[in-house]
């Protein structure tokens, strides 16, 4: 076999191992398709490094870690593990590109309650938010991974109607977590973008209360 | 008695003529002994699968009386109690129900009785228990048959069940008993039939049959073995014979006397009356050689000069009696009735305590004596809280805020007076919207007692709903809730959007917005998430597509939500809108609604005016 053939042979094993997604319908370049494994990585090692897990077995990492969400959850809490410094400073350093393919910036106006005096007070603020760009390739790509996942195909369609994520996909993602198989990167992704964006709102909002409170305790 | 003979032949004649369609009635076989109790269970439920829906009516045990009484005025048969399912029935009547159920479910005859008979008041029906000539214990049940908008029982049906629990039927007609009571026949003894028929009518219609007491009177007056003759009246005892046998097998020549009993007709005109007069019946007796129990008597009635057509007297009458009126008293030597006595001595009292004249001219305008009675028994013993029931009871009645009967209201006054006002601390105006409205009552009964933790902070009925905020803050609608499997789509979104209307006005009131409790509005809880497509134009906007989605699957059996329009962004490109509602004290949605953005004022302006009213 001749060298030429046999670089050939292994830049083809190569490409193909980079991600499996990137063999469907090429709706990421091959420079976004690795900016998409940075994110994933990111999220893999905050999962398993942040609680702590078996970083061997990315599959029982990631069930401890998503049955440790839900039970949260149903105290009223959602925390996936990492704070709103790291994540903001994780995108900064991301390609805006694809960013703005997968996320469009907005903001929310947010209605802080309090007692004041024993009179309830609203305290309205305005936090940043994300939102999946129903426009960008991202949504594309849910729908190419939709053709041969039922699941998949659910949340690209519920995404559409409310590209913030409707209630109801935050359920079934959250409740129905075992529906999805974990150790597939494209699936990975998603449950990664999807609680990026929901922690992004969450913290804000966490920021903001917090924020309040600093005011109304200097007053 | 006049001799045994006639009273064989008369009865053979009535149930030879009765029981031809009632054949398979008459079944012998014994389905409690064929059957074990295990499958006996599930040769019910197939045969009430099998039924039409009709034919369900016909075996839903109240039925009739609800279709009756919602048909007919406020103050008819107040004294009814009325049995829901057939878990609720007495279980002896229940058997004969299963037993009927059963005999239908091998060939359909209730259709055809349906037609001919209208349908069974099950929950109506009457029971003895008695001995059979070996003194052994015998069930009888009576079941009365009419049509919902009939004005009188087309006939009944008779079952007797014996120590083994076999069942046997006669089917008693109006279309045979009539022809002997119009013809004024006493060669006939259907006595049995006609106190049967009588109490079940009164039971069920609240009707007094004159027929049947002119017929007593004669059939009496030839048969009395003996009679009381009271100052008021006379209290003459009536034999009533019943021969068994032919009831259930026509065929049969043998006649066998099964027993007679005695019982007391009280007929008000005995004495120099020259009316045709009537009678209030008596219960019980004896039968045989021994006891029988029969259920609900007849409360007296009187009326041989002026009366009703329905045999009870008109309030003019008792007000004549009472003297009341002036110099139109009976007269001298005039002996009242212990009705009317009873009725004056009521009056006395009312107006002795200064019971609201309106109230009693209430009572006086729809000739309801008894329950002049009633009330003035309630309140000579209870003193100002029934004197209070009373009040309210008849000024509801007459402005039609209550169509319920005395003892209902009675059980709905303790309910909200003795029972929730201490709770909710209500006020008057409060307490008169749960009187007039029971559900909304029973609804706030069902929550407490559900929560018997629960303290309230404050109660309140704003625009015809009530409101309770709870001790943790948290605010509870007193509407109804919504079953989510047996609702479309629009009926989810537009309950969704009541329940947050009814927040908001609950805002407006005291400023303040209260976190809600889905579970007090949703049934069914256990699909819990649904998203709908929704064009509608019924808030003043010509199309609209939107957007509902709900959860409650993440927080188990604490599904609450914090209710202030907590946030709500501009999607970019899109051109949605999106208003989300979270759960208490946490950032985890719960319900958002999304609409094009052009719409957003139209939907905050039905949830969230800028300004409350």
């Amino acid at each position: 076999m001749k060298l030429s053939h046999i670089v050939i042979i292994i830049l083809l094993i190569q490409s193909c191992k980079i991600l499996k997604y990137e063999n469907k319908e090429s709706v990421f370049s091959y420079s976004e398709q690795k900016e998409l494994k940075t994110i994933l990585k990111f999220y893999d090692e905050n999962v398993c490094n942040s609680r702590a897990l078996n970083k061997d077995n990315l599959k029982s990492c990631y069930s401890e870690y998503l049955d440790n969400l839900t039970s949260i959850a149903e105290t009223g809490i959602f925390d996936i593990g990492i704070s709103l410094g790291e994540q903001d400073s994780f995108f900064i350093k991301l390609d805006n590109k694809i960013f703005n393919e997968v996320f469009v910036k907005t903001e929310s106006y947010l209605n802080r309650k309090r007692i004041i005096s024993n009179n309830p007070k609203i305290f309205p603020d305005t936090i940043p938010q994300y939102l999946f760009n129903v426009k960008g390739k991202y949504i594309q790509h849910l729908k190419v991974l939709g053709k041969d996942n039922w699941k998949i195909e659910e949340y690209y369609l519920s995404i559409l109607k409310d590209p913030g994520i409707p209630s109801s996909l935050f359920n079934e993602i959250l409740m129905g977590y075992r529906n999805y198989d974990i150790t597939n990167d494209d699936i990975r992704l998603v449950f990664a973008l999807h609680y990026l964006l929901l922690n992004k709102r969450q913290m804000e909002m966490k920021k903001s209360e917090a924020r309040l409170d600093l005011e109304l305790k200097s007053e | 008695m006049r001799n045994n003979f006639l009273i064989a032949i008369a009865m053979l004649l009535l149930f030879v003529t009765s029981c031809k369609k009632d054949e398979k009635l008459n079944s012998t076989d014994n389905y409690v002994e064929q059957s074990s109790s295990s499958n006996h269970a599930e040769l019910i439920e197939e045969a009430y699968a099998n039924l039409t829906p009709e034919e369900k009516k016909f075996f839903t045990p109240s039925y009739l009386t609800n279709t009756i009484k919602s048909m007919t005025s406020p103050f008819p048969n107040q004294e009814q109690t009325h049995a829901g399912g057939r878990e609720e029935l007495d279980p002896i009547v229940n058997q004969v129900l299963e037993k009927v159920l059963l005999l239908n479910d091998g060939d359909s005859f209730a259709s055809t009785f349906m037609q001919e008979f209208g349908f069974p008041a099950w929950d109506m029906a009457i029971l003895e228990t008695t001995e059979d000539e070996d003194g052994v214990l015998v069930n009888i049940v009576h079941i009365p048959f009419a049509f919902p908008d009939g004005t009188e029982l087309t006939s009944y049906l008779f079952a007797i069940i014996d120590a083994n629990q076999k069942i046997e039927f006669a089917h008693i007609k109006r279309s045979v008993i009539d022809p002997i009571l119009e013809a004024q026949d006493i060669d006939f003894d259907i006595s049995y039939h006609v106190f049967v028929l009588l109490n079940l009518e009164y039971n069920l219609l609240g009707n007094l049959n004159q027929s049947y007491f002119d017929w007593l009177q004669l059939f009496s007056g030839s048969n009395i073995q003996g009679t009381e003759v009271t100052v008021r009246g006379c209290t003459l005892p009536t034999t009533i014979c019943m021969d068994i046998i032919t009831l259930h097998d026509p065929n049969q020549v043998e006649t066998r006397e099964w027993g007679c009993f005695e019982t007391f007709v009280y007929y008000e005109d005995c004495v120099g009356s020259t009316g045709t007069g009537s009678g209030g019946v008596g219960s019980g007796g004896s039968i045989g050689n021994g006891s029988t129990n029969t259920s609900g008597g007849i409360g007296g009635s009187s009326g041989n000069d002026g009366g009703n057509n329905d045999g009870t007297p008109t309030f003019e009458n008792i007000l004549e009696f009472c003297g009341i009126t002036g110099d139109e008293g009976p007269g001298e030597g005039y002996q009242l009735t212990e009705l009317q006595i009873k009725a004056c001595n009521a009056l006395d009292y009312l107006e002795s305590i200064e019971f609201p004249q309106e109230n009693i001219n209430y009572l006086t305008d729809i000739d309801h004596i008894n329950l002049i009675i009633q009330i003035a028994n309630y309140i000579e013993q209870g003193g100002a809280y029934e004197l209070s029931l009373a009040t309210d009871y008849i000024s509801m009645s007459n402005d039609g805020t209550t169509s319920l009967g005395s003892k209902q209201f009675k059980k709905l006054y303790k309910l909200v007076v003795q029972e929730l006002k201490p709770i909710l601390s209500s006020n008057e105006a409060e307490d008169d919207f749960l009187l007039e409205n029971p559900n909304v009552a029973n609804q706030i009964k069902d929550f407490l007692d559900e929560n018997p933790d629960l303290e309230v902070a404050n109660f309140e009925v704003i625009n015809g709903v009530a409101f309770l905020v709870d001790s943790d803050g948290v605010l509870h609608i007193f509407i109804e809730p919504l079953d989510m499997y047996q609702s479309n789509d629009l009926e989810k979104l537009n309950h969704v959007l009541n329940v947050l209307n009814l927040v908001k006005i609950y805002h407006c009131e005291y400023s303040e917005w209260y976190p809600i409790d889905w579970t007090d509005y949703l049934v069914q809880t256990t699909s819990p998430h649904f998203v709908v497509d929704w064009i509608s134009p019924q808030y003043n906007v010509i199309t609209i597509g939107m957007n509902l989605d709900f959860t409650l699957a993440s927080q188990p059996e604490h599904y609450l939500m914090g209710t202030s329009p907590d946030y709500h962004y501009t999607i970019t490109g899109t051109g949605n809108y999106k208003f989300s509602w979270n759960r208490l004290n946490s950032g985890l949605p719960m319900l958002s609604i999304v609409v094009p953005e052009i719409y957003t004022g139209a939907i905050e302006s039905i949830l969230y005016p800028s300004e409350c009213d």
